[in-house]
């Protein structure tokens, strides 16, 4: 209920931008709806079932299920690009992919925005790796974090990879420095907003 | 995050693959800003100005935002102080 009242919170303050990205981006967004559903499938039913076969199929439920944290964070790492077909009236639709290029007609999904996924699931995977050593002991604990120490330099490299990609495709994104002080000069400079 | 990894230092890494995540959110955030969402004809982009609601509605929000991460602060805390600790494997399920 709370993470709701903070989407609304969003809704409130910048209700076009928010109804341009929910309905441009529809089907990413119920994509992980279905992957969370799965995932809920596949945590609730192993237990009712005790069969082999459907314990092995709830358990490979679950593999795509957890992608879906992925998903969401490489909704927000994909963002910099500037595909978003948007028209004058705030609205927009992009295919799931067309070429796989970067060029004057892409779909959601191309090589750079895959990339960027890569690096969020590669990221989550040691992210969800090191918790599970945090919260096990034993040979849980040592299997998970040899899991980490095994995986951590993928998101490292990919995350090189990806910044550099990015830097590629738009480089004015990378002038993170100015942007950082606009962003916290914001209150005073947008008070034509906020009135005293 | 690998070298206290590999020392066993699992809360040390988790915590730094936590700094790692909010780094990459709060980078992709700062680079961006302060548009919303780009267009491919710059004119286009929706940014945080020419996307803001009036005077009530941002005062609406930004109360209400307050207020929502208050609580989600708070159940964040809670969950976590109530299942602190390392669990059992072989325990009780359901």
């Amino acid at each position: 209920m709370d993470s709701r009242l903070l989407v609304d919170c969003l809704h409130f303050a910048f209700p076009q931008l928010y109804a341009s990205s929910f309905s441009g981006f529809y089907l990413p967004r119920m994509m992980a709806l279905w992957l969370l559903m799965l995932r809920a499938i596949g945590i609730e039913f192993r237990v009712h079932i005790p069969n082999p076969v459907w314990e092995s199929f709830f358990d490979a439920n679950l593999f795509p299920g957890q992608c879906a944290a992925g998903d969401f964070l490489w909704s927000c790492l994909r963002q910099p690009d500037p595909r978003s077909a948007l028209g004058p009236d705030g609205y927009f639709f992009e295919p799931l992919w067309t070429n796989w290029r970067v060029g004057p007609n892409p779909g959601i999904l191309d090589w750079c925005t895959v990339l960027a996924g890569l690096v969020a699931l590669a990221a989550i995977a040691v992210h969800g790796a090191l918790y599970v050593a945090v919260k096990t002991e034993a040979a849980l604990a040592a299997r998970a974090c040899g899991l980490a120490v095994t995986v951590s330099p993928v998101p490292s490299l990919l995350t090189v990879a990806s910044l550099a990609a990015t830097a590629l495709v738009r480089p004015t994104v990378m002038n993170i420095t100015g942007n950082i002080r606009s962003a916290f000069s914001c209150p005073l400079s947008s008070s034509g907003h906020w009135p005293p | 995050m690998i070298w206290a990894a590999s020392k066993a230092k699992e809360k040390l890494a988790f915590l730094a693959s936590g700094l790692y995540l909010t780094g990459m959110l709060g980078g992709a955030a700062f680079a961006l800003y302060p548009t919303g969402l780009p267009a491919r004809v710059g004119a286009y982009s929706l940014t945080i100005r020419n996307t803001a609601a009036g005077h009530h509605g941002l005062w609406v929000g930004l109360v209400g935002w307050i207020f929502g991460l208050t609580l989600a602060l708070a159940c964040f805390f809670f969950i976590y102080r109530r299942f602190k600790g390392k669990v059992q494997v072989e325990g009780e399920g359901y």
